[in-house]
């Protein structure tokens, strides 16, 4: 590892939902939006421009990688690229989700959380 | 799936679209963004939900347009061009587009005024776009920390701005500062001497700035004797205009000593600031080579005179429009100093024979003094752009950082 995960945060909202996108496992382009897109309950679509080019970037910054593999050439297009998570992009995952979640803690702290919840009726 | 004559349609509309994006970035990704676009389209009619098409292109092209001009920007392959000239090449499309916007905003506003009759919005035009073409030059230029070549132009029509309009026009948008009550104020309590003081203040710059470059240039040895002898014709042209137009009407009780300083002051008043931005384009020319003369001819963009006469729209032409074209489209060297020196002799004798400034002795002076500045400027440039091309205090002058992104 030649950064430090930190170094990274925050992350963009794009590159943080690919991140967890691929801690699944290896995917392509359309599976990827299409994990974002359930990951956030069809808030966040990403259009083509903006997936690509976030997986330009995280490929330069070295927190994915291209697969050679292709789990079932007979399910899938083999001219698909796929892309999987990197060492560094399992830490900064990591990191990042750590940092998310101590902010919740600390909207919890304050009841900031829970009075978001009601207000929406969830409490 | 067999697939529906809309997504057929669609997938060939993207692929056209696609072609916006810069090469490398098309070539690495068109590919796929295409196939992930596509997919899209399926699942819309895979859900019987054709008309979903309608929002998902919505979104598509939102995405497009802010993608493409963040991929142009931020790939280093594009910035060839774009940024900066690849030495012994002509600019790009793209750049001499960026280059001919400031001219197309002129050139249509001259048009209108011929047409319309809508003398506004040439007035705002003449007056403001300078302050709204700067913008993007500043953006580019804070986040590449280079200046990007492209932005020549807008900055010869911003120091022009800045020097016709210092006090009488100085308006940004809708705002006149001339007319805010501070100014106002300030007028009525010093007996109308501001005006005259900060006319002499601005008069006193140049006239520093003046010596401070040629004292800067002269140290770096980089002035050859042809721009003295230059300076001097221009220096002698200048009090010969001033003394034609304002020295022989003076006041009879004036002494010889005022009268002199009176055409010096109004002499680098109105020519200094020419003069002050031929010497800083030397800075520029470290980096854009003879492409500086792009300064100039965004300089000289006001000066596209108003008249009704439709042979003047020729003359408005040249000056917005195509001298800029044949400068930038020019391989680097003999070819781009030939055009300039062309594009330049052009406009000199539109504006004799269009503008009628043989009638006029004082105009004929004026014209010369142009050229003389002209020339000044086109020796001074080859000059910069024959001898070294990095060193390292014009870089940090003109990228503010010794930060570099190629």
């Amino acid at each position: 590892m030649t950064k430090n995960s930190n170094a990274y945060q925050p992350l963009t909202a794009a590159v943080f939902h690919i991140l967890l996108a691929l801690v699944d496992g290896e995917k392509h382009g359309y599976a990827i939006m299409k994990d974002v897109e359930a990951q956030t309950s069809g808030h966040i679509k990403m259009g083509p421009g903006t997936l690509y080019g976030s997986l330009k970037r995280m490929q330069t910054a070295g927190l994915i990688e291209e697969s050679g593999d292709r789990p079932d050439p007979k399910m899938d297009d083999e001219r698909r690229r796929y892309y999987r998570l990197t060492g560094m992009g399992q830490n900064v995952i990591k990191s990042e989700s750590q940092r998310l979640a101590d902010l919740v803690q600390v909207a919890r702290q304050k009841h900031v959380l829970v009075i978001a919840l009601k207000s929406e009726g969830g409490l | 799936m067999k697939n529906n004559i809309w997504v057929r349609i669609s997938r060939h509309i993207y692929a056209r679209l696609l072609n916006l994006y810069p090469k490398a970035h098309r070539n690495e990704y068109g590919t796929d963004m295409l196939q992930v676009f596509t997919d899209e389209c399926k699942a819309c009619f895979e859900d019987g939900k054709g008309f979903k098409l309608l929002p998902l292109w919505l979104r598509t092209l939102g995405d497009l347009i802010v993608n493409v001009v963040k991929e142009h920007i931020s790939d280093p392959q594009s910035t060839v061009g774009l940024i900066e000239a690849a030495p012994n090449s002509p600019l790009p499309w793209k750049g001499v587009l960026l280059v001919l916007v400031p001219g197309l905003f002129f050139f249509v506003s001259q048009v209108a005024m011929l047409v319309n009759q809508n003398e506004d919005w040439y007035s705002w035009m003449s007056r403001r776009a300078a302050y709204v073409l700067m913008l993007p030059v500043l953006v580019i230029w804070i986040w590449k920390r280079k200046f990007p070549v492209w932005g020549l132009v807008p900055l010869g029509l911003l120091f022009c701005t800045f020097l016709n309009s210092f006090w009488f026009h100085f308006e940004v948008l809708s705002v006149n500062f001339n007319q805010q009550p501070i100014i106002v104020w300030l007028i009525e309590h010093t007996n109308g001497l501001l005006p005259s003081f900060m006319n002499k203040a601005l008069a006193i710059t140049f006239l520093l700035c003046t010596i401070g470059l040629l004292w800067f240039l002269k140290k770096r040895s980089s002035i050859p004797k042809f721009a003295w002898v230059l300076l001097g014709v221009y220096g002698l042209l200048v009090i010969l205009d001033f003394g034609a137009g304002y020295g022989f009407q003076m006041d009879s009780t004036h002494n010889f000593l005022h009268t002199i300083l009176v055409i010096a002051y109004f002499g680098f008043y109105c020519y200094g600031g020419y003069l002050v931005l031929i010497l800083l384009g030397t800075f520029l020319a470290k980096r854009h080579g003879k492409l500086t003369l792009l300064l100039l001819i965004g300089f000289l963009l006001p000066t596209i005179t108003s008249s009704e006469d439709w042979g003047i729209l020729v003359y408005r032409f040249v000056v917005a429009l195509a001298a800029p074209i044949w400068i930038v489209r020019s391989a680097t060297g003999k070819r781009q100093g030939r055009a300039g020196v062309i594009s330049i002799a052009a406009l000199l004798v539109f504006q004799f024979i269009i503008g009628e400034s043989f009638n006029n002795p004082i105009q004929v002076i004026d014209q010369f003094i142009m050229a003389a500045g002209l020339a000044l400027a086109i020796v001074l440039y080859k000059k910069v752009s024959e001898s070294q091309s990095t060193q390292p205090e014009m870089d940090m002058i003109l990228e503010g950082s010794s930060i570099h992104n190629s």
